[in-house]
């Protein structure tokens, strides 16, 4: 079982449109893939039409009292799963802060998982803190989505440098430009330099596009309702160019 | 091997599983509809047109994934064509969107259902067992929020099969994960509107076609104390339901395992007719005995060739890989044989000989045995009879295979494998009058010494048929030199594989006459003071 972790520092830089739309992709293909929705606001459960609420809260699943499967709905594709969110993960850090062994006790969530899942995406609270850095550690792959503009570049060298501390524990880093829009110098600029950012970024650009915006409204990942667009292409080839460097 | 489970469940009723989909054999399309409408009026639900579909289910030969408690259906016609790997009880596992027909689990594409089919087949095929075409409507059930909940669908099927067709209307409840509540609310409801009760697993399986041959269903029930022609009589109609329930699948040859069981059966008949005398009139036995004799013999040269078409992808393993298109004719050529046994078969068991044979066993059977006898052993303790016969073979083999060392002639090692044989037969008889456990390591070690005997004889059977199959091919010109020439190095190969399984004989015999073996089969069938129980 893989654990691909979507996380930003950033916020608003289409981090859990990633989230959603390679999680489908990758269900669509034949893994049986869960998304976990660590993130407060709830968006990928709201994109999947599923309460955001996990009976018991966030501490509950962390101390051991429930399993996580119980918590788990199917979504309305088959091969897809979804962990909801639930508002208490807005104090994430102090509950894992609190929590004995949080890794050890992570880890072993995660391990219940193992015989369900292929690959299980963590769409993560926009934040660097105790959770984050225990998701660091469990993580196989960490994908960030970064914006072409220099704010972006710079919060991705403090990411780097953040994992820098953790040596051989760390996950493979695969920065990819999101939300990339053609009419703005800037974008195009950082988009051509090869050293623009810290580390090289995958291939894949997903598009600015108001094909993405309408997933609100939708309420389903992009192929569902615009299988041809520029987007879901995009996003089915970074699919497979994470695919490729986790193996 | 293929899982031998128990009786079907009762059909319908019973507690269902919420977690699973709950399937609904339906007498007509009509009552589906019906269905439809009781719910839609009740539940918010988005409905689909009807769509032309069809779903073929496939496994192995020897019906791997069946024994594992999955279903492999390739789904077309609505949305794209996808492979479903379900459990039996309907449970999705995975699903791989792909239009070609699965074969080799390394023709689909790199990926964890790759994967995971691989490490469930291994290197075989999968075949296609089952087509259903049809129509099918489905609708999803919603929550408040216009999420599916519950996929519901009712499909009508034509199961083209033995020059028939039939039709059948099958409804499905599906929840999606999490929300089981919903779907027992809606079973719920067809069962108190419709009266409809959702099938067991194994009448689904049935109901497709998908039954796995039947070993036994469960065990004759012997007692100690029993009579021995009653027990006797017990034993023999346990058999005779195993023979008639592998009987359909035989005829049609769906998969070789039917007939493998109905031979077993058969030969478990005729030992017992042949071991147990003084039980029933000399004359009734050898009545039965002769025709039991005919239906093995009618049925044995389609064995064979099942065997060696079964070790095809085997004998082609073993050759380099250029080579392998040689053996093609071979497969040809035995294919058109099994094609003309399979009809022998059909008639045999279409033939009224056949008919009035099983009708007048089953008639004898159930005849309760007279009350008083002037056979000498009718009316003695089972278990007394049990015991003696199988500790005189169990002793004459001993001796036997004292007597053989690594120069022995072929014959005495022939002599020696009938006698285990018969002495498994006999022991598999009466397993029930004796402790499980001990029973158990008592015919382990016996099947053990078998094996080596049975590989011994298996390899000599082989080269026999190779060499029939190459002069029967070179008669009808057939065969082009190369596949002469290949089949010459099978028959070598084989006759090496003979020659290792030879040197190993004299230690497994030594190995059967070990102490500890002795010293069970003594405790459990020589005849001493001490009542056991059974």
């Amino acid at each position: 079982m893989k654990i691909i972790a979507c996380y930003n520092l950033k916020g608003g830089v289409g981090k859990t449109a990633t989230t959603v739309n390679l999680a489908y992709e990758a269900a669509r293909q034949g893994a049986r893939t869960l998304i976990w929705d660590m993130d407060p606001q709830g968006a990928a459960s709201f994109y999947f039409r599923v309460k955001p609420k996990v009976k018991g809260g966030f501490v509950r699943l962390m101390r051991r009292k429930a399993s996580a499967l119980d918590a788990i709905r199917g979504t309305d594709y088959e091969g897809l799963d979804l962990l909801p969110a639930d508002f208490s993960a807005r104090h994430i850090d102090l509950i894992v802060d609190r929590t004995k062994k949080p890794k050890r006790r992570l880890r072993k969530m995660l391990r219940s998982l193992r015989k369900e899942y292929d690959v299980v995406y963590l769409d993560c609270a926009p934040s660097i803190g105790v959770a984050s850095e225990v998701l660091f550690r469990i993580a196989d792959a960490l994908v960030v989505p970064t914006i072409p503009t220099t704010l972006s570049v710079n919060t991705l060298k403090r990411i780097k440098k953040h994992l820098k501390g953790m040596n051989g524990t760390a996950p493979s880093v695969l920065p990819f430009f999101s939300m990339v829009d053609r009419r703005k110098a800037l974008h195009r600029r950082i988009c051509a330099d090869k050293d623009a950012l810290p580390i090289d970024p995958l291939r894949a650009r997903i598009p600015y596009s108001s094909v993405v915006e309408k997933m609100g409204t939708h309420r389903a990942p992009v192929p569902v309702f615009a299988a041809d667009s520029k987007p879901a292409r995009a996003y089915a080839k970074l699919g497979r160019e994470i695919a490729a460097r986790i193996g | 091997m293929i899982a031998h489970r128990g009786e079907p469940a009762h059909d319908g009723g019973g507690e269902a599983d919420p977690d699973v989909e709950q399937r609904y054999a339906l007498a007509e399309p009509k009552v589906g509809e019906r269905a439809f409408e009781v719910l839609h009026a009740a539940l918010r639900m988005r409905v689909t047109a009807s769509a032309r579909v069809s779903r073929t289910y496939y496994d192995t030969f020897d019906r791997r994934l069946a024994a594992a408690g999955s279903l492999l259906v390739h789904a077309r016609g609505d949305g794209e064509p996808v492979l479903r790997w379900e459990s039996i009880d309907g449970r999705l596992e995975r699903r791989l969107p792909t239009s070609g027909k699965p074969g080799l689990a390394t023709d689909l594409p790199a990926g964890p259902f790759r994967d995971a089919l691989e490490a469930r087949i291994d290197v075989r095929r999968v075949l296609p067992l089952t087509e259903l075409k049809g129509t099918a409507r489905t609708a999803n059930v919603l929550d408040t929020r216009g999420k599916t909940t519950v996929r519901v669908s009712l499909e009508n099927w034509r199961l083209a099969g033995n020059g028939t067709q039939k039709k059948l209307t099958l409804l499905r409840i599906a929840p999606v994960k999490g929300y089981a509540r919903e779907a027992m609310k809606i079973a719920a409801l067809l069962r108190e509107e419709l009266g409809l009760t959702p099938m067991s697993a194994d009448a689904h399986q049935a109901m497709l076609g998908l039954a796995t041959p039947r070993k036994s269903s469960s065990g004759p029930r012997l007692r100690a104390g029993m009579r021995s022609d009653e027990a006797a009589k017990r034993v023999y109609s346990h058999l005779l339901d195993v023979i008639v329930a592998n009987e359909e699948g035989t005829r049609a040859r769906t998969d070789p395992e039917f007939l493998h069981q109905y031979r077993v059966a058969i030969r478990r008949t005729r030992a017992g007719l042949a071991r147990l005398k003084g039980i029933f009139p000399v004359r009734t036995v050898e009545r039965f005995k002769r025709e039991f004799r005919w239906l093995g013999s009618v049925t044995s040269p389609m064995r064979d060739l099942d065997v060696h078409l079964l070790e095809l992808p085997a004998y082609t393993e073993a050759l380099p890989a250029e080579a392998h298109q040689d053996l093609e004719p071979l497969r040809e050529h035995l294919e058109a044989e099994a094609d003309a046994e399979q009809k022998r078969i059909v008639k045999a068991l279409g033939s009224a000989r056949y008919r009035k044979l099983i009708a007048d066993w089953r008639e004898f059977l159930e005849r309760p045995p007279a009350l008083r006898t002037s056979l000498p052993d009718a009316a003695r303790p089972v278990e007394e009879l049990a015991r003696a016969r199988i500790w005189k073979l169990h002793k004459r083999i001993l001796k036997r295979g004292a007597a053989i060392d690594d120069d022995t002639p072929a014959e005495a090692v022939h002599d020696l494998r009938l006698d285990c044989k018969k002495l498994r037969y006999l022991m598999e008889f009466f397993r029930e009058l004796f402790p499980a456990e001990a029973m158990q390591q008592q015919i382990k070690a016996l099947k053990r010494l078998q094996d080596v005997l049975g590989r011994f004889n298996d390899f000599e059977v082989q080269q026999g048929a190779l060499q029939d199959a190459a002069e029967s091919m070179a008669e009808h010109d057939s065969a082009p030199l190369p596949t002469i020439v290949v089949m010459g190095r099978l028959i070598e190969t084989s006759r090496r594989r003979q020659d290792e399984a030879r040197a190993e004989i004299c230690g497994r015999i030594a190995a059967f006459g070990a102490p500890e073996n002795r010293a069970r089969a003594k405790q459990l069938f020589a005849a001493g003071p001490e009542v056991r129980n059974a």
